[in-house]
Order: C-alpha cells, then structure tokens, then sequence
C-alpha cells in the first residue's frame, strides 16, 4: 500500500505544479486571452422571468453567435448576489467581454469595476449603472422621454380628473424613476389627477397581480393604472379582469411586449411604450466584438428612442419592435 | 426572594434609550429613499441657472433662422438634419436651435401662431404651457449625456428647463402677443418625421422679443 500512496502525492504535487505554472504563465491574463482562441462572451440578464429579457438575451446570445463568438446566458434572478456570484465566475473563466443588463444601478457597478480590473470589458444593454468610467459603453432606452410621451397620452385619454394608480418597477433601478419621473412630470401638471395608490410591483406580473388585487379592495372606484412595464401591466389588466373593471380602467404600460401589443389592438390596453430590445441588444454585440478587434472610442451613454404605441399607430408595431 | 422587576424595567429602558438615539432601522417612503440615494447629489435647478444665463443665451447667435430650415427641410430634408439636427443616440426624432421673427397671427389659450411673411401662412406655432419633453435640452445641442453618471440628473435638466420656461418666457409671450404684433424668438424645435409633421414648426422659446 505504501508505494501507491506515494505516488498519488507525487501527482498531486504534479498537478498543482502544472495548475500553478499554467496561472501564472506570462501573458496568460484575460486581456490575452482576448485576443487568441478564446471567443467566449457572457451575457448577463437581470431577470429571465419577463418575455421581455428573454428576447434581449436571446437577440444579442443570437448577434455574438453571428459574429462569430461562444455566448452563454446567466440569469441574475433579479438577485444582486446571484449576479456578483455570475462576475465571479465570469471572471475565473476568462471570458473576453460581458454584456450586461444590471440589476442595480448602483449595486452592480462594483460588478462591473472588477471585471474591468480584469481585463474584460463590460456593455450594458438597457439598464444604466451610475458610473461612467466602468463599463465601456451603455446602451439605454430613453425612458424618460417614452414616459413623458405615455403621460400626455394618459391626460388625453383620461382627462384631467380622476383617480389612478402606479405600479412601480425594481426601487432600486434607474429605469423605474426614470419612467416614473417622465410621467408624474406632465400627470402632477393635472391637480384633477389623484394617485391613490404607488406601490412597486418589481417589474414582475404575478405581483403585480397581487398588489393590483389589493389595492383595488381599498380603491375600487379608480380610472386608470400606470404600470411601469408590460409585465406588470398585463397583471394589473389580469386583477381588472377578474375584479370585472377591464373595461372601465384604463391600462398604460410600458415595454413594448407582444401581448401588450396585441391587447392595444383589441383596445383592451391603452396604451405602452415601445423600447427595442433587439436594438439594444444587436447594438451591444456589435460594439463589443468592435472592442475586441482594437476599436476603442466609443460613447458612454446611447439612449435609444422609445415611441408610443397606441390604438391610432399599433398597426405600425409588432412585440418588441416595428413591423419589418 | 426580592421583586426584580426594576430590573428588567431598567434593561428595557436602556435598549429602548439606546435605539430611540440610534434606531435600528428608518422606515421612509420608496421616493425618498431613492432621492437620498441619487436625486439630491444634483441641483437641477441650480445647474440650469447658470446653463441659461452663460450658455443658452448666448447661443441664439449660432441657431438657425425658421425660414431658411423650413425651406430646407422641405427641399433637401437629408440635409437639414444632417447639417442642423441635433439627434440623442439612436433616435428617429431630431431637434433643432432655431430663432425667427414673424407676425402674429392667432392667438388662443393653448398657443400662439405666427407667420414669417407678411400675409403668409403659419409657419411657426409656440405653445403657451405646460412645456413637456427634452426639446430644449436636446435642441440647444451644448448638454451631452454622456457628462451625466447618473440620467436621472440629466432628465431632471429637462425638468428644470420646462418650468424656466412657463415661468419666465411664455409669461412674456402671454402678456404681449396679439394679432398683427410682431414677435422675435430663439429657442428649439422637435420633429419626429419631415415627411409628415413639418409645418407648423412647434418652438419651445427660451427668448422672446417685440421689437
């Protein structure tokens, strides 16, 4: 038995000889890498609960596979820990670039900050971190816009009175106030306009559901819902529904998503705004192997456009973008 | 055995002390935690008064005239957008720097219009409030979101802008706008689509004049 023994530490010792040499080989680091075979890029979703996601985590895994790249698709989880636990092993697998969609605008800029530490460069696609020196490149929604739009729409087709609700999105995301902001600026210009009820809803339909249950029990006599995305529209349409007051409360949403759309059709929904994921997402792929192949100037920030959907122009759209 | 309740009613005093001087936790409303968070850093409205008097102002002297991007976003749009139009990242919507003069020609609750020639058509209308939307900070062409960490501050610009405006331009307009009069403005135009909504340009001013 000895002699076996024996040689299984001489292995061991070989193999964390050969573990220790390969690490600290020079020019062994991410950035290297990056420029040899490995073609990996992670793509790192807040949520792939929401259709929503889904497609702009589909559309830029689909770009980068285009392009040429191995991409694979982490699922945050809406969970900060989740997403730092997918940056470290992000990290530790030497991926050559990341495209992210953040959970926190704060919260993940020290997510971002150690994979640029390591070498990898990092593009948001949608959500915005409050950083502008960590990520090579954010694209993002002009939310605020798309809002304010949403919020004349909501005066014209509500009036100036009458009572109303806001479902808010994620609290600690940019996206969220900044649609929230973009609304209440033209909505609280109307004093005849109550909100009886904000609550956040997390971006999430089934809670949505839920609070929307709620707060029609202590506000059954309200005339409109706005709901800071689609997923939490089409909950609150849903508690409508089963409350009996889908046809008299007006629903305003705000994504662009396919069952939104079809329900603005039907003039089931008022209204929502249209973002496009799959720009977002194509545009991020597209910068990201530009970085890996030596471009270096690019903007910060590049807010896209946002358009409002409603009955009049819903001809003109489909789920996540315009007709083709 | 002696009572011991002064004691325990001297710890539960204590604890109590302790966290009505250092309470565990704060319950605030979800908005004002978010602004402790990220909204208070910036002051909108202190940015925006020295932007307005040290640079938008003074850029009235680099806009274009009415006429002549009317003329030719109706002639050669491609290059009226190209040569004039301000555009914010990936957008179909382009803004403009304009100034003009024109005669007034209707004037109601919502709006005044005005004609660039004497006897011609509307060409101009300004709205007289409330002021929506980035017009003003997009058209001005001299604010880059990309200077902004967070875009929350640079939307709350927008805010700020809007309200200067009816506070302190439209009121203007309001008090001396009648039919016939003439008005001189500088301020920024907004268009989505040359091909379907060019004519009346929509101004949101930032100076107004009667000369």
């Amino acid at each position: 038995m000895k002699p076996t023994i024996r040689w299984s530490w001489v292995g061991l010792a070989v193999s964390v000889g050969m573990l220790g040499w390969t690490g600290c080989k020079p020019g062994s680091g991410p950035t290297e890498s990056a420029a040899g075979d490995n073609r990996r890029v992670a793509v790192v979703i807040s949520t792939l609960n929401n259709p929503w996601f889904v497609v702009l985590a589909e559309t830029a895994r689909d770009r980068l596979r285009a392009l040429g790249y191995e991409a694979t698709v982490f699922d945050s989880q809406n969970d900060p820990a989740k997403e730092a636990a997918h940056f470290d092993n992000i990290i530790a697998s030497r991926y050559v670039a990341v495209l992210f969609n953040p959970t926190d605008a704060d919260g993940s800029i020290a997510n971002v900050r150690r994979a640029k530490a390591a070498g990898i460069p990092v593009f948001c696609m949608d959500r915005e971190i409050n950083a502008t020196d960590a990520a090579v490149c954010q694209i993002l929604s002009d939310n605020y816009s798309g809002a304010v739009a949403v919020g004349r729409y909501f005066v014209q087709v509500v009036g100036s009175t009458g009572k109303y609700v806001e479902l808010l999105g994620l609290v600690g995301d940019n996206n969220t106030w900044n649609r929230s902001k973009g609304f209440h600026s033209v909505v609280d210009r109307y004093p005849g306009l109550r909100m009886v009820a904000q609550q956040s809803a997390d971006f999430d339909r089934a809670r949505a559901l839920e609070v929307m249950e709620a707060v029609l029990q202590a506000n059954p006599d309200i005339d409109a819902v706005f709901c800071g995305n689609d997923a939490m529209a089409m909950g609150a349409y849903q508690a409508l529904v089963a409350a009996g007051k889908a046809e008299r409360v007006k629903v305003f949403g705000f994504d662009g998503a396919e069952d939104v759309v079809r329900l603005i059709g039907e003039g089931k929904i008022a209204a929502t705004a249209m973002q496009f994921p799959k720009v977002m997402a194509r545009t991020a792929a597209e910068f990201a192997d530009a970085y890996l192949k030596g471009k270096r100037d690019f903007p910060q920030k590049v807010p896209v456009a946002v358009e409002l959907v409603t009955r009049d122009n819903v001809h003109e759209y489909q789920g996540y973008g315009r007709k083709e | 055995m002696r009572p011991r309740w002064w004691k325990w009613a001297l710890g539960i005093g204590a604890v109590g002390l302790f966290w009505w001087v250092c309470p565990p936790v704060h319950v605030v409303p979800l908005e004002t935690g978010r602004q402790r968070r990220a909204g208070d850093r910036f002051d909108a409205e202190a940015f925006v008064e020295e932007f307005w008097e040290r640079r938008l102002l003074p850029a009235e002297a680099q806009a274009i005239r009415a006429e002549v991007l009317l003329g030719l976003l109706q002639t050669r749009p491609e290059e009226a957008l190209e040569r004039y139009g301000r555009r914010l990242g990936l957008s179909r919507s382009t803004c403009f720097l304009v100034s003009g003069q024109g005669t007034v020609v209707t004037v109601d609750e919502a709006a005044v219009s005005l004609a660039l020639e004497p006897g011609g058509p509307v060409a101009v209308v300004i709205g007289l409030g409330p002021v929506f939307g980035n017009t003003l900070r997009d058209g001005s062409g001299l604010l880059d979101v990309n200077e902004f960490p967070n875009s929350q501050d640079f939307n709350a610009i927008s805010a700020a802008l809007n309200r200067r405006v009816e506070e302190r331009v439209l009121p203007l307009l309001k008090a001396g706008a009648v039919p016939g009069r003439t008005v001189a403005f500088a301020g920024c135009a907004e268009i989505h689509d040359p091909r379907r909504e060019l004519f009346p340009l929509r101004v949101v001013p930032f100076q107004i004049r009667f000369p």
